[in-house]
Protein backbone atom coordinates (compact mmCIF):
# COMPACT_ATOMS: atom_id res chain seq x y z
CA UNK A 1 0.00 0.00 0.00
CA UNK A 2 1.43 3.02 -0.93
CA UNK A 3 0.70 6.47 1.60
CA UNK A 4 1.51 9.27 -0.92
CA UNK A 5 2.73 13.00 0.41
CA UNK A 6 -0.50 14.27 0.14
CA UNK A 7 -1.66 11.65 2.41
CA UNK A 8 0.48 12.08 5.28
CA UNK A 9 0.61 15.64 5.27
CA UNK A 10 -3.60 15.66 5.88
CA UNK A 11 -2.73 12.76 8.46
CA UNK A 12 -0.75 15.14 10.32
CA UNK A 13 -2.68 18.34 9.93
CA UNK A 14 -5.49 16.48 11.52
CA UNK A 15 -3.47 15.67 14.53
CA UNK A 16 -2.05 19.27 14.68
CA UNK A 17 -6.26 20.07 14.77
CA UNK A 18 -6.28 17.67 17.10
CA UNK A 19 -4.17 18.88 19.43
CA UNK A 20 -5.68 22.26 18.98
CA UNK A 21 -9.11 21.37 19.66
CA UNK A 22 -10.03 22.05 23.44
CA UNK A 23 -9.55 18.63 25.23
CA UNK A 24 -12.50 17.27 26.18
CA UNK A 25 -11.54 15.96 29.75
CA UNK A 26 -12.42 12.63 31.18
CA UNK A 27 -15.08 14.02 33.31
CA UNK A 28 -16.87 15.27 30.39
CA UNK A 29 -16.93 12.19 28.67
CA UNK A 30 -20.57 10.72 30.24
CA UNK A 31 -22.26 11.16 26.87
CA UNK A 32 -19.27 10.08 24.76
CA UNK A 33 -19.00 6.74 26.62
CA UNK A 34 -23.10 6.10 26.16
CA UNK A 35 -23.32 2.96 24.39
CA UNK A 36 -25.75 4.88 22.09
CA UNK A 37 -22.92 6.39 20.68
CA UNK A 38 -20.38 3.71 20.36
CA UNK A 39 -19.33 2.92 16.95
CA UNK A 40 -19.21 -0.44 17.40
CA UNK A 41 -22.60 -0.38 19.35
CA UNK A 42 -24.68 -3.12 18.28
CA UNK A 43 -21.97 -4.79 16.14
CA UNK A 44 -22.92 -8.17 16.04
CA UNK A 45 -26.16 -6.86 13.98
CA UNK A 46 -23.72 -4.80 11.80
CA UNK A 47 -21.74 -8.15 10.99
CA UNK A 48 -24.80 -9.64 10.18
CA UNK A 49 -26.01 -6.59 7.75
CA UNK A 50 -22.89 -5.89 6.35
CA UNK A 51 -22.11 -10.25 5.56
CA UNK A 52 -25.58 -10.20 4.05
CA UNK A 53 -25.05 -7.20 2.10
CA UNK A 54 -21.53 -8.08 0.43
CA UNK A 55 -22.96 -11.12 -0.96
CA UNK A 56 -24.71 -8.68 -2.90
CA UNK A 57 -22.94 -5.76 -3.51
CA UNK A 58 -19.79 -5.71 -5.12
CA UNK A 59 -17.75 -3.06 -2.78
CA UNK A 60 -16.44 -4.53 0.27
CA UNK A 61 -17.00 -2.65 3.95
CA UNK A 62 -14.27 -1.47 5.39
CA UNK A 63 -11.91 -4.32 7.25
CA UNK A 64 -11.94 -7.83 7.72
CA UNK A 65 -13.04 -10.57 8.75
CA UNK A 66 -13.98 -14.18 7.54
CA UNK A 67 -14.76 -14.65 3.94
CA UNK A 68 -17.83 -16.89 2.56
CA UNK A 69 -21.19 -16.57 1.36
CA UNK A 70 -24.40 -17.82 2.73
CA UNK A 71 -25.20 -19.77 0.03
CA UNK A 72 -26.92 -16.61 -1.38
CA UNK A 73 -25.69 -17.02 -5.04
CA UNK B 1 -16.39 -12.81 -0.43
CA UNK B 2 -14.86 -10.79 2.30
CA UNK B 3 -17.16 -9.49 4.86
CA UNK B 4 -15.84 -7.03 6.91
CA UNK B 5 -16.19 -4.79 10.01
CA UNK B 6 -14.93 -2.08 11.77
CA UNK B 7 -13.19 -2.88 15.08
CA UNK B 8 -12.48 0.14 17.00
CA UNK B 9 -13.92 1.68 19.89
CA UNK B 10 -14.36 5.59 20.66
CA UNK B 11 -10.95 7.52 21.28
CA UNK B 12 -9.86 6.65 24.88
CA UNK B 13 -11.33 2.90 25.05
CA UNK B 14 -9.59 -0.05 23.41
CA UNK B 15 -12.18 -2.30 25.95
CA UNK B 16 -16.05 -2.69 25.41
CA UNK B 17 -17.91 0.11 27.90
CA UNK B 18 -19.79 -3.26 28.98
CA UNK B 19 -19.65 -6.90 29.40
CA UNK B 20 -22.51 -7.98 27.56
CA UNK B 21 -23.63 -11.27 25.85
CA UNK B 22 -26.51 -11.24 22.56
CA UNK B 23 -28.59 -14.17 21.83
CA UNK B 24 -29.81 -13.31 17.99
CA UNK B 25 -32.11 -14.79 15.54
CA UNK B 26 -32.54 -13.48 12.08
CA UNK B 27 -34.68 -14.11 8.79
CA UNK B 28 -33.63 -12.78 5.48
CA UNK B 29 -35.51 -13.44 2.76
CA UNK B 30 -35.33 -11.85 -0.76
CA UNK B 31 -37.23 -11.64 -3.68
CA UNK B 32 -34.82 -14.05 -5.92
CA UNK B 33 -36.08 -17.07 -3.90
CA UNK B 34 -33.42 -17.15 -1.44
CA UNK B 35 -34.11 -17.12 2.72
CA UNK B 36 -31.62 -17.23 5.17
CA UNK B 37 -32.01 -17.74 8.73
CA UNK B 38 -29.31 -17.00 11.05
CA UNK B 39 -28.51 -17.44 14.69
CA UNK B 40 -25.50 -15.29 16.53
CA UNK B 41 -24.93 -15.56 20.47
CA UNK B 42 -21.96 -13.72 21.29
CA UNK B 43 -20.15 -12.61 24.79
CA UNK B 44 -17.96 -9.88 25.70
CA UNK B 45 -16.25 -9.89 29.19
CA UNK B 46 -13.55 -8.27 30.90
CA UNK B 47 -11.41 -10.59 33.02
CA UNK B 48 -9.50 -7.81 34.42
CA UNK B 49 -8.78 -4.20 34.46
CA UNK B 50 -6.74 -4.04 30.93
CA UNK B 51 -8.33 -6.80 29.29
CA UNK B 52 -11.39 -8.22 27.44
CA UNK B 53 -12.22 -11.46 25.78
CA UNK B 54 -14.81 -11.54 22.77
CA UNK B 55 -16.64 -14.78 21.41
CA UNK B 56 -19.36 -14.95 18.89
CA UNK B 57 -20.48 -17.87 16.99
CA UNK B 58 -22.83 -17.06 13.93
CA UNK B 59 -24.68 -19.59 11.80
CA UNK B 60 -26.78 -19.39 8.97
CA UNK B 61 -29.22 -21.93 7.25
CA UNK B 62 -30.30 -21.63 4.24
CA UNK B 63 -33.03 -22.54 2.90
CA UNK B 64 -34.36 -21.76 -0.96
CA UNK B 65 -38.01 -23.78 -0.07
CA UNK B 66 -39.28 -20.22 2.08
CA UNK B 67 -39.84 -17.32 0.82
CA UNK B 68 -41.60 -14.36 1.92
CA UNK B 69 -42.85 -13.41 -1.37
CA UNK B 70 -44.64 -16.35 -2.36
CA UNK B 71 -43.43 -20.00 -3.41
CA UNK B 72 -40.35 -20.98 -2.96
CA UNK B 73 -38.36 -22.28 -5.97
CA UNK B 74 -35.49 -24.60 -6.96
CA UNK B 75 -33.48 -21.95 -4.61
CA UNK B 76 -31.08 -19.29 -5.52
CA UNK B 77 -31.72 -16.82 -8.08
CA UNK B 78 -34.19 -16.32 -10.64
CA UNK B 79 -38.12 -15.92 -9.86
CA UNK B 80 -38.75 -12.52 -12.96
CA UNK B 81 -35.03 -13.19 -14.65
CA UNK B 82 -37.19 -14.22 -17.63
CA UNK B 83 -36.59 -10.60 -19.17
CA UNK B 84 -32.97 -11.31 -19.19
CA UNK B 85 -32.93 -14.85 -20.70
CA UNK B 86 -30.98 -13.01 -23.44
CA UNK B 87 -28.13 -11.65 -20.94
CA UNK B 88 -25.31 -14.03 -19.48
CA UNK B 89 -27.36 -14.22 -16.66
CA UNK B 90 -27.88 -18.05 -16.54
CA UNK B 91 -29.43 -18.39 -12.95
CA UNK B 92 -32.53 -19.70 -13.51
CA UNK B 93 -31.02 -22.85 -15.76
CA UNK B 94 -27.98 -23.15 -12.84
CA UNK B 95 -30.79 -22.96 -9.73
CA UNK B 96 -32.23 -25.84 -11.84
CA UNK B 97 -29.90 -27.95 -12.40
CA UNK B 98 -27.93 -27.92 -9.37
CA UNK B 99 -31.45 -29.00 -7.83
CA UNK B 100 -31.56 -31.90 -10.28
CA UNK B 101 -28.50 -32.75 -9.44
CA UNK B 102 -29.36 -32.75 -5.59
CA UNK B 103 -27.05 -30.80 -4.50
CA UNK B 104 -29.36 -27.58 -4.36
CA UNK B 105 -28.58 -24.52 -2.62
CA UNK B 106 -29.14 -25.25 0.86
CA UNK B 107 -26.13 -24.74 3.12
CA UNK B 108 -25.07 -24.41 6.33
CA UNK B 109 -22.33 -21.69 7.39
CA UNK B 110 -20.74 -22.04 10.78
CA UNK B 111 -18.71 -19.00 11.88
CA UNK B 112 -16.33 -18.63 14.80
CA UNK B 113 -15.03 -15.79 16.34
CA UNK B 114 -13.05 -15.29 19.47
CA UNK B 115 -10.29 -12.75 20.70
CA UNK B 116 -9.11 -9.91 23.08
CA UNK B 117 -8.36 -6.88 23.95
CA UNK B 118 -5.24 -5.44 26.24
CA UNK B 119 -4.26 -2.00 27.72
CA UNK B 120 -0.94 -1.80 27.48
CA UNK B 121 -0.48 0.89 30.41
CA UNK B 122 -0.89 4.66 28.56
CA UNK B 123 1.60 3.27 25.50
CA UNK B 124 -1.27 1.36 23.51
CA UNK B 125 -4.37 -0.99 22.85
CA UNK B 126 -3.50 -4.52 21.03
CA UNK B 127 -6.63 -6.18 19.62
CA UNK B 128 -6.18 -10.03 18.38
CA UNK B 129 -8.75 -12.10 16.75
CA UNK B 130 -9.09 -15.03 14.78
CA UNK B 131 -12.30 -15.91 12.85
CA UNK B 132 -13.24 -19.14 11.16
CA UNK B 133 -15.69 -19.29 8.92
CA UNK B 134 -16.75 -22.87 6.99
CA UNK B 135 -19.49 -23.58 4.51
CA UNK B 136 -20.29 -26.86 1.89
CA UNK B 137 -18.27 -24.85 -0.67
CA UNK B 138 -16.39 -22.28 1.24
CA UNK B 139 -13.66 -22.00 3.65
CA UNK B 140 -12.14 -18.85 5.62
CA UNK B 141 -9.39 -18.50 7.77
CA UNK B 142 -8.91 -14.81 9.15
CA UNK B 143 -6.72 -13.76 11.83
CA UNK B 144 -6.91 -10.04 12.84
CA UNK B 145 -4.31 -7.41 14.55
CA UNK B 146 -4.71 -4.08 15.88
CA UNK B 147 -2.91 -1.88 17.36
CA UNK B 148 -4.41 1.58 19.03
CA UNK B 149 -2.48 4.50 20.22
CA UNK B 150 -4.12 7.46 22.28
CA UNK B 151 -2.62 10.84 22.16
CA UNK B 152 -3.71 14.25 23.55
CA UNK B 153 -5.22 12.95 26.68
CA UNK B 154 -7.13 10.78 24.84
CA UNK B 155 -8.88 13.46 22.82
CA UNK B 156 -7.12 11.54 19.55
CA UNK B 157 -6.59 7.62 19.10
CA UNK B 158 -4.76 6.44 16.25
CA UNK B 159 -5.65 2.97 15.03
CA UNK B 160 -3.67 0.39 12.43
CA UNK B 161 -4.95 -2.84 12.18
CA UNK B 162 -4.02 -5.43 9.56
CA UNK B 163 -6.06 -9.08 8.46
CA UNK B 164 -5.43 -11.81 5.95
CA UNK B 165 -8.09 -13.98 4.63
CA UNK B 166 -6.89 -17.38 3.86
CA UNK B 167 -9.85 -18.31 1.78
CA UNK B 168 -10.46 -21.96 -0.21
CA UNK B 169 -13.28 -21.95 -2.53
CA UNK B 170 -14.92 -25.03 -4.16
CA UNK B 171 -17.80 -23.85 -6.02
CA UNK B 172 -20.55 -26.83 -7.35
CA UNK B 173 -18.86 -26.43 -11.31
CA UNK B 174 -15.15 -26.39 -9.81
CA UNK B 175 -13.26 -29.64 -10.51
CA UNK B 176 -10.83 -28.82 -7.59
CA UNK B 177 -10.65 -26.77 -4.49
CA UNK B 178 -9.21 -23.09 -5.22
CA UNK B 179 -7.25 -20.87 -3.05
CA UNK B 180 -8.25 -17.20 -2.52
CA UNK B 181 -5.80 -14.91 -0.26
CA UNK B 182 -7.02 -11.42 1.11
CA UNK B 183 -4.37 -8.83 2.52
CA UNK B 184 -6.40 -6.04 4.43
CA UNK B 185 -5.05 -2.92 6.10
CA UNK B 186 -7.03 -0.44 7.88
CA UNK B 187 -5.77 3.14 9.27
CA UNK B 188 -7.87 5.67 11.16
CA UNK B 189 -7.96 8.63 13.31
CA UNK B 190 -10.61 9.66 15.91
CA UNK B 191 -10.75 12.62 17.34
CA UNK B 192 -13.24 13.75 20.05
CA UNK B 193 -14.86 17.87 19.08
CA UNK B 194 -17.11 18.42 22.51
CA UNK B 195 -18.50 16.36 25.01
CA UNK B 196 -21.24 15.42 22.63
CA UNK B 197 -19.17 14.99 19.45
CA UNK B 198 -16.42 12.93 17.68
CA UNK B 199 -15.72 12.28 14.52
CA UNK B 200 -13.48 9.39 12.65
CA UNK B 201 -11.75 9.13 9.27
CA UNK B 202 -10.31 5.73 7.78
CA UNK B 203 -8.60 4.55 5.18
CA UNK B 204 -9.29 0.55 3.96
CA UNK B 205 -6.69 -1.30 1.78
CA UNK B 206 -7.48 -5.04 0.37
CA UNK B 207 -5.06 -6.53 -1.89
CA UNK B 208 -7.08 -10.10 -3.62
CA UNK B 209 -5.02 -12.65 -5.16
CA UNK B 210 -6.39 -16.44 -6.36
CA UNK B 211 -9.50 -17.55 -7.68
CA UNK B 212 -11.50 -14.67 -7.24
CA UNK B 213 -14.40 -16.20 -8.91
CA UNK B 214 -17.06 -18.15 -6.49
CA UNK B 215 -17.98 -21.40 -9.16
CA UNK B 216 -21.27 -21.62 -8.97
CA UNK B 217 -22.79 -19.59 -11.71
CA UNK B 218 -22.75 -20.61 -15.39
CA UNK B 219 -21.98 -18.40 -18.21
CA UNK B 220 -23.26 -18.78 -21.97
CA UNK B 221 -21.22 -18.23 -24.96
CA UNK B 222 -22.83 -16.72 -27.55
CA UNK B 223 -24.52 -18.08 -30.14
CA UNK B 224 -25.44 -20.00 -26.57
CA UNK B 225 -28.19 -18.32 -24.33
CA UNK B 226 -28.98 -18.42 -20.97
CA UNK B 227 -32.05 -21.04 -21.23
CA UNK B 228 -29.31 -23.01 -22.57
CA UNK B 229 -26.70 -23.20 -20.07
CA UNK B 230 -27.66 -25.78 -17.68
CA UNK B 231 -24.20 -27.60 -17.33
CA UNK B 232 -20.50 -26.74 -18.08
CA UNK B 233 -20.24 -27.23 -22.26
CA UNK B 234 -16.99 -25.92 -23.14
CA UNK B 235 -17.02 -23.02 -25.52
CA UNK B 236 -20.91 -23.06 -25.31
CA UNK B 237 -21.54 -22.56 -21.13
CA UNK B 238 -18.54 -22.25 -19.18
CA UNK B 239 -17.82 -20.76 -15.39
CA UNK B 240 -17.53 -17.46 -14.66
CA UNK B 241 -13.93 -16.21 -15.15
CA UNK B 242 -12.39 -13.23 -12.81
CA UNK B 243 -9.07 -11.78 -12.75
CA UNK B 244 -7.00 -13.68 -10.72
CA UNK B 245 -5.98 -10.28 -8.90
CA UNK B 246 -7.99 -7.13 -7.48
CA UNK B 247 -7.15 -3.79 -5.36
CA UNK B 248 -9.42 -2.37 -3.12
CA UNK B 249 -9.54 0.96 -1.78
CA UNK B 250 -12.04 2.20 0.77
CA UNK B 251 -12.15 5.92 2.41
CA UNK B 252 -14.95 6.79 4.96
CA UNK B 253 -15.76 9.53 7.61
CA UNK B 254 -18.06 9.45 10.42
CA UNK B 255 -19.67 11.81 12.38
CA UNK B 256 -21.36 11.38 15.76
CA UNK B 257 -23.27 13.11 18.01
CA UNK B 258 -25.31 13.01 21.18
CA UNK B 259 -28.47 15.33 21.33
CA UNK B 260 -29.17 17.32 25.17
CA UNK B 261 -32.12 18.62 25.94
CA UNK B 262 -35.50 19.59 24.15
CA UNK B 263 -37.26 16.83 22.46
CA UNK B 264 -34.21 15.29 21.54
CA UNK B 265 -32.78 14.96 24.64
CA UNK B 266 -30.45 11.66 25.39
CA UNK B 267 -30.47 10.55 21.38
CA UNK B 268 -27.69 10.14 19.22
CA UNK B 269 -27.07 10.20 15.14
CA UNK B 270 -24.23 8.54 13.55
CA UNK B 271 -23.30 9.49 10.17
CA UNK B 272 -21.11 8.06 8.25
CA UNK B 273 -20.14 7.95 4.38
CA UNK B 274 -17.91 5.40 2.39
CA UNK B 275 -16.32 5.67 -1.01
CA UNK B 276 -14.89 2.62 -2.41
CA UNK B 277 -12.99 2.26 -5.94
CA UNK B 278 -11.13 -1.18 -6.96
CA UNK B 279 -8.96 -2.54 -9.95
CA UNK B 280 -12.07 -3.87 -11.43
CA UNK B 281 -13.45 -0.15 -12.24
CA UNK B 282 -15.92 -0.69 -9.59
CA UNK B 283 -16.70 2.73 -7.85
CA UNK B 284 -19.18 2.60 -5.08
CA UNK B 285 -20.77 5.53 -2.40
CA UNK B 286 -22.65 4.50 0.67
CA UNK B 287 -24.42 7.06 2.88
CA UNK B 288 -25.78 5.98 6.46
CA UNK B 289 -27.12 7.18 9.35
CA UNK B 290 -28.23 5.76 12.52
CA UNK B 291 -30.67 7.35 15.05
CA UNK B 292 -30.79 6.37 18.38
CA UNK B 293 -33.65 7.35 21.54
CA UNK B 294 -33.94 6.79 24.26
CA UNK B 295 -37.86 6.68 24.67
CA UNK B 296 -37.87 5.95 28.50
CA UNK B 297 -35.82 4.53 31.53
CA UNK B 298 -36.36 0.99 29.76
CA UNK B 299 -37.02 1.47 25.54
CA UNK B 300 -34.50 2.37 23.41
CA UNK B 301 -35.55 3.46 19.83
CA UNK B 302 -33.05 2.88 16.83
CA UNK B 303 -33.99 3.76 13.16
CA UNK B 304 -31.06 3.34 10.05
CA UNK B 305 -31.06 4.07 6.34
CA UNK B 306 -28.58 3.20 3.99
CA UNK B 307 -27.95 4.47 0.26
CA UNK B 308 -25.50 2.41 -2.43
CA UNK B 309 -24.60 2.83 -5.40
CA UNK B 310 -21.74 1.41 -7.73
CA UNK B 311 -20.57 1.20 -11.10
CA UNK B 312 -19.78 -2.10 -12.53
CA UNK B 313 -16.91 -4.29 -13.51
CA UNK B 314 -14.84 -3.67 -16.33
CA UNK B 315 -15.46 -7.19 -17.60
CA UNK B 316 -19.23 -7.25 -17.07
CA UNK B 317 -21.59 -7.63 -20.61
CA UNK B 318 -24.88 -8.64 -21.44
CA UNK B 319 -23.24 -11.10 -23.99
CA UNK B 320 -20.16 -13.27 -23.85
CA UNK B 321 -18.22 -14.13 -27.04
CA UNK B 322 -15.39 -16.67 -27.46
CA UNK B 323 -13.03 -14.48 -27.71
CA UNK B 324 -13.45 -12.38 -24.21
CA UNK B 325 -10.69 -13.31 -21.38
CA UNK B 326 -13.42 -13.22 -18.15
CA UNK B 327 -17.00 -14.51 -18.08
CA UNK B 328 -19.40 -12.53 -15.15
CA UNK B 329 -23.28 -13.54 -14.09
CA UNK B 330 -22.87 -12.62 -10.97
CA UNK B 331 -25.61 -9.58 -10.33
CA UNK B 332 -23.33 -7.75 -7.19
CA UNK B 333 -20.23 -6.65 -9.94
CA UNK B 334 -23.23 -4.44 -12.28
CA UNK B 335 -24.08 -1.24 -12.28
CA UNK B 336 -27.32 -0.79 -9.71
CA UNK B 337 -28.03 1.37 -6.76
CA UNK B 338 -29.91 0.28 -3.61
CA UNK B 339 -31.44 1.21 -0.50
CA UNK B 340 -31.78 0.14 3.15
CA UNK B 341 -34.31 1.29 5.58
CA UNK B 342 -34.95 -0.10 9.64
CA UNK B 343 -36.07 0.09 12.95
CA UNK B 344 -35.17 -1.43 16.17
CA UNK B 345 -37.13 -1.14 19.85
CA UNK B 346 -35.17 -2.70 22.69
CA UNK B 347 -37.02 -2.86 26.08
CA UNK B 348 -34.44 -3.17 29.10
CA UNK B 349 -35.85 -5.50 32.24
CA UNK B 350 -34.13 -5.25 35.48
CA UNK B 351 -32.85 -8.71 36.35
CA UNK B 352 -34.27 -10.48 33.86
CA UNK B 353 -31.54 -13.19 34.52
CA UNK B 354 -29.97 -14.06 37.85
CA UNK B 355 -26.90 -13.86 36.67
CA UNK B 356 -27.27 -10.37 34.57
CA UNK B 357 -27.63 -6.65 35.54
CA UNK B 358 -30.38 -6.71 33.47
CA UNK B 359 -31.42 -8.12 29.99
CA UNK B 360 -33.49 -6.61 27.48
CA UNK B 361 -35.85 -8.22 24.26
CA UNK B 362 -34.82 -6.25 21.01
CA UNK B 363 -36.56 -6.57 17.83
CA UNK B 364 -35.26 -5.39 14.34
CA UNK B 365 -36.91 -5.07 11.02
CA UNK B 366 -35.17 -3.50 7.90
CA UNK B 367 -36.27 -3.71 4.70
CA UNK B 368 -33.74 -3.78 1.01
CA UNK B 369 -34.18 -3.13 -2.19
CA UNK B 370 -31.88 -2.76 -5.56
CA UNK B 371 -32.57 -1.09 -8.53
CA UNK B 372 -32.08 -4.87 -10.50
CA UNK B 373 -34.86 -5.94 -9.48
CA UNK B 374 -33.80 -7.74 -6.25
CA UNK B 375 -35.48 -6.44 -2.95
CA UNK B 376 -35.16 -8.79 0.74
CA UNK B 377 -36.51 -7.98 4.36
CA UNK B 378 -34.83 -8.81 7.58
CA UNK B 379 -36.61 -10.04 10.89
CA UNK B 380 -34.30 -10.05 14.05
CA UNK B 381 -35.25 -10.67 17.75
CA UNK B 382 -32.84 -11.27 20.28
CA UNK B 383 -32.01 -11.13 23.76
CA UNK B 384 -29.37 -8.91 25.46
CA UNK B 385 -28.23 -9.04 28.74
CA UNK B 386 -25.28 -6.85 30.68
CA UNK B 387 -23.33 -8.05 33.74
Amino acid sequence: MKIGRSTILIIFTLLAVGAGCAPVKPWQREHLADPIMQPDYRKEEKAVREHTISTREGSSGIFGVSGGGCGCN
Amino acid sequence: MTVLVVLSGVAASTTSAEDYGVAQTYIHSFSNNVSVYTGVFALNKDVSLETTTYFRYTVDFVNPSFSLFGEGGEGGEGGDREADSAKARAVAAVSSASAAAGTGASDVRNELMAGFTHQFGNAFGLEMYYDYSKESDYTSNTPIVTLKKDLFEKNTTLTLSFSENFDQVYGQFMSATEPRNTSNYYFGITQLLSPVDFFRIGYSGSRMSGFTSEGTRLVPISPATAADCTEVVPGSCVTENFPDFRLRNAYLINVNHYFEGGWMDRSSVQLGYRYYQDSWSIRSNTEEVEYYKYLGPQLLLGLNYRFYNQSQAYFVKDVYTASDTYYSASPQLEKFSSQLAGIMLSYTIPRMFSFATDGAIEGRYEYYTQTINTTGQTIMLGLRFRF
